[in-house]
Formats: structure tokens, C-alpha cells, sequence
């Protein structure tokens, strides 16, 4: 009992040490929180604006449908249930070759002389949405194999670079984003580096007295995942405008594309930034306080 | 309390701080370490609460080699031992008696608990009165007893002190050496590392001689030598 007493009471010990050591170094913890949160910023700016690309990316492709043209002989509807058993299909419908006719005559009307042919010369067309662009050109092959198919055309090329363009966007946004992190957790390491060089001397007599190297981590971690918070919370506000920013450019840019402009999306952006803050101050401070401990050992 | 067998350390650069000394004390006495700048006085005391580990040798106190501790073992090692140093090593934006206590909260010791320590250690440095004042409103004297104070807040049964006067006029000097003949009275065994003579030759208690890193004169109630012979 005893025991778990005077555990608390060092954790109590703990964060009144962390608490004190933010309030008397004033300044110098705001400039962490400002860095932290500046950094947070941007990084969570250029995530939300890669995220968003993205979508739209996708969204562009998700339009993408597949024209299955079948041969006269062919079961059209058996065709169109197997295809809508498939894997990855949303939506399958029959165009009947007479309704292709009459729709082509009236779209023609005029400009071609339809009197001349006798016969339909349309097959019947089974139109085909996939539920993820990606799986377009799977789905395509697979109905290719089918029997009864006699041409089925897929947009090819426009699928092509479409994802050609998420796929950058993606990569570009996981290369930056991780690029700012590796800055953020520098920058933010070296200012906490400064707040330990500040205070070697409560860590020399922390050893002295007999303080276990965990118990002497202990406060700078706290501090640093304090920081976090703090950083995290002040850029909410500054990513909440910037993505009504960036919707709203890119909705004007693409306006036949629904965009997911649910505000929850920030909330979860920030609910990483957070862990993201949180993990980078903690691991900024042990590094920092351990390379202390380390340099005064040897 | 304290065994050293063959003890050498030499640090990175080559220099040979100690060499094959052997010393031994026993619990409760009172023994002053004297020596020229540079004879290895302060290595031997690192050596003691293993802020330095030798090169080869044993060192150990209270029983246990200490050079054999893991790094999870050293905190139970520390909190036996209380450290003065010269330039106190008080931290200057808490008062005196934070400063004191700072040693038992690191512990998890209960806040009534500390009130009552702290209170009768800064009794016994004789500055129970200046517990709020923080450490640059004080004398260095004063400051050397706060220091004191905190060594002694966890009731060490080892108290090593490394140059405890070496900032201070004659007069305080005597009074931090009367403070730690009061704490060796209430039996924790001191060990001071000084270079003043006024000091040592008037109180006449055990003195070790090192001279290049080796133990030269051990005497019972001895005098400061270093020059002499």
C-alpha cells in the first residue's frame, strides 16, 4: 500500500516538475508551442491538400464505366447477372440494342441518312460501374474473358491518367509529409534540447539524490507531450479555414465532382496531429535528455 | 563502510588519476582526504558514489562492489550516500527549503513526512529560519550548510564531502566543519576531501595522504603533510 503511495506521489512529483518547469521557462515554451504549432500546420495543410487531390483523382475515375458490347447470339441478361456477381461491380445495366438505335437515330437525326440500312446494326450493350476506379481495368479483363463479349471499351487511356495523377499526388504527399515531419521533430528536438541544457543542473542533482534514469525522463517527456497538445490545438483553427480554402478552389475548379467537404475530416486530421505532436515531443525530449545523460557519463 | 583493493583510473587521455590505492573505513569514522591539486582526491570520491568507474580495482562500500551495480542499481547506491560539493549545487529558482526537499520528493516520501525532515535538517545546519529565502539571498556559508542540509535529508548512512570550504573564509570553514563532526556524532560515516591546513591540523582526526594518485601517509589523528615530508 505503501508502495503504491509513493508511486503516486512521484508521478504527482513528476508533473508538478513538468507543469513548473513550462511556466518558469515562459518564453522559451512558447516558442516550442509556436513551433510546434507552425510546423503542425503546414504538415497537416499539405496532408489535407494531397488527401483532397487525391479524391478528386479518384472521384474523376469512379466515372470511368465499362461499355460491354456482346455478340447477337449472347444471353444479355445471364451476361449482365454473372457481371453483377463479380467482384468489386456497383452497378450493371442493359442498353437493348433497339433503344441504342433509337437513341443514336435521334442524336444523328439529320446528319445521316438511316433509311439506307435495314437492319440494326447495334449490338446489345451492357454498361457496367465499378464501385473503386482502381479495380477498372481487373473488372474489364475479367468480363473480356466472358463468353458472348464481343468488344468492351473502358475509357483505357483516360483511366490510365487519372491514375497516374493520384498515384503522384499520393506519393508526393507521403514524401513531403514525411520530409516535414523528419523537420518538425528536428526543429522541436532542438528546442527542447535548450530547455534540458537549461536545466542540467536539476538533472545532475536528480542523479545525485538517487533518482532512477526513467524517473529523470519522466518530466521532459511530459513536457514535450504537453507542448504537443498545445501545438496541435493552435493549428485546428488555421487547417479548419485552409480546408474550406482548398474545397472550395478545387469544387470551382471540378464542379461536376462531389467533393466529402464534411468537417469531420479536420476533426481527424487534428486527432492525428495530436498523436503526431504528442509522439514527436515525447520522443523529441527523450532523445534529447538521454543524449544529455549519455554525454555527462562518458 | 568503505573498502577500495588495488584501485587504478586512468581517464581517456592518459592521465593517471590513481594508481593501485587501497583504503579502508570503517562505519562511523571520520576521515579527511588530503593531497595537491591534481593528486586524485576528487576521483576517489567520484569513485565513491560511482560518478567514475575505475579502471580496474574494487570498490566497496557498505559491502557491495559497486563497480559491479547495473544502471537500474545505482539510484539505491546514491540514496545512501549524501554528496557536498564546493559550489553547493543548489538550484537557484527554489528556496532553501524546496531545495532540501527536492531529494525526498524524487523518493515519493509522503508531504508530512518531508515537512518533518526537511524542518529537522535545516534545524541541525542551524537555518531553520531562512526556509523561504532562495539561495542568492544567502551568504556562502549559508548556502554550503543548505547543501549540507539536503545531503543529510535522507539520513545517508555515507556523507562525502569534496572541497565543502574551499569557497569560504576561515571562520565559516569551522563552522561547516563543526556541522559535519555533529553529523559524524550522529553516526554517518564522513569522508572530506580539503586542502585546508587550519582546518585539519586543528581537528585531529584520521587524515589520508595521496599524493600522484597514490595513498602516502594514513594516519590516525594526523596533520596536513602534503609539502612537509
Amino acid at each position: 500500500m505503501e508502495s503504491i503511495k509513493r508511486y503516486w506521489r512521484q508521478i504527482g512529483f513528476i508533473g508538478e516538475e513538468a507543469l513548473a518547469s513550462i511556466t518558469r521557462s515562459g518564453w522559451m515554451s512558447w516558442v516550442v508551442v509556436m513551433t510546434m504549432a507552425v510546423s503542425l500546420t503546414i504538415l497537416g495543410g499539405f496532408w489535407l491538400l494531397s488527401d483532397d487531390l487525391y479524391g478528386l483523382a479518384r472521384s474523376v475515375g469512379s466515372k470511368v464505366e465499362i461499355m460491354v458490347f456482346t455478340k447477337d447470339s449472347a444471353n444479355v441478361s445471364k451476361m449482365a447477372n454473372d457481371i453483377q456477381a463479380m467482384d468489386g461491380v456497383r452497378e450493371v445495366s442493359i442498353i437493348p440494342k433497339d433503344e441504342a438505335w433509337a437513341s443514336l437515330q435521334k442524336e444523328m437525326k439529320g446528319r445521316v441518312r438511316f433509311d439506307a440500312l435495314l437492319e440494326n446494326p447495334l449490338p446489345d450493350t451492357v454498361r457496367v460501374k465499378v464501385l473503386d476506379a482502381d479495380d477498372t481495368p481487373e473488372v474489364a479483363a475479367a468480363i473480356a474473358e466472358m463468353e458472348g463479349v464481343e468488344d468492351l471499351n473502358w475509357g483505357q487511356s483516360l483511366h490510365a491518367k487519372i491514375q497516374q495523377i493520384a498515384t503522384f499526388t499520393r506519393l508526393i504527399g507521403i514524401l513531403v509529409t514525411g520530409l516535414l515531419m523528419a523537420a518538425t521533430f528536428a526543429v522541436i528536438g532542438n528546442t527542447i534540447r535548450l530547455a534540458v541544457q537549461s536545466r542540467r543542473k536539476e538533472i545532475e542533482i536528480m542523479q545525485m539524490v538517487g533518482a532512477g534514469e526513467a524517473f529523470i525522463h519522466s518530466p521532459f517527456l511530459l513536457e514535450g507531450m504537453i507542448f504537443g497538445v498545445a501545438g496541435a490545438l493552435l493549428t485546428g483553427g488555421a487547417l479548419a479555414g485552409w480546408r474550406t480554402f482548398i474545397i472550395t478552389k478545387l469544387q470551382e475548379l471540378f464542379p461536376f465532382v462531389i467533393l466529402n467537404s464534411s468537417p469531420m475530416v479536420v476533426v481527424q486530421m487534428l486527432g492525428y496531429l495530436v498523436a503526431i505532436g504528442v509522439g514527436i515531443g515525447a520522443l523529441a525530449s527523450w532523445v534529447s535528455v538521454r543524449r544529455h545523460l549519455r554525454r555527462q557519463n562518458t | 563502510m568503505i573498502k577500495l583493493k588495488q584501485v587504478s583510473k586512468v581517464y581517456p587521455t592518459g592521465v593517471k588519476a590513481l594508481q593501485g590505492l587501497n583504503l579502508e573505513v570503517q562505519a562511523g569514522e571520520f576521515v579527511f582526504l588530503v593531497g595537491p591539486s591534481g593528486a586524485g582526491k576528487s576521483t576517489l570520491m567520484k569513485l565513491l558514489y560511482r560518478a567514475e568507474e575505475p579502471s580496474s580495482g574494487q570498490v566497496l562500500v557498505g559491502g557491495v562492489d559497486i563497480t559491479r551495480l547495473s544502471p537500474a542499481q545505482l539510484p539505491g547506491l546514491r540514496q545512501r550516500i549524501g554528496v557536498v560539493f564546493q559550489d553547493y549545487k543548489l538550484l537557484p529558482q527554489r528556496t532553501v527549503f524546496e531545495n532540501v526537499a527536492f531529494a525526498l520528493k524524487v523518493l515519493g516520501v509522503s508531504r508530512v513526512e518531508m515537512q518533518k525532515r526537511v524542518r529537522s535538517a535545516l534545524d541541525l545546519v542551524g537555518l531553520r529560519d531562512s526556509a523561504d529565502c532562495l539561495p542568492h539571498q544567502l551568504s556562502g556559508g549559508q548556502q554550503q550548510r543548505v547543501s549540507l542540509a539536503r545531503a543529510i535529508v535522507n539520513t545517508p548512512p555515507l556523507l562525502i564531502a569534496d572541497e565543502p570550504t574551499g569557497n569560504l573564509d576561515p571562520e565559516t570553514s569551522w563552522e561547516i566543519m563543526r556541522l559535519l563532526t555533529k553529523i559524524n556524532m550522529h553516526g554517518t560515516t564522513v569522508v572530506v576531501a580539503t586542502h585546508n591546513k587550519l582546518v585539519v591540523d586543528n581537528m585531529r582526526r584520521r587524515v589520508v595522504t595521496i599524493d600522484h594518485g597514490r595513498l602516502v601517509l594514513d594516519q590516525a589523528r594526523g596533520v596536513y603533510s602534503v609539502g612537509v615530508n
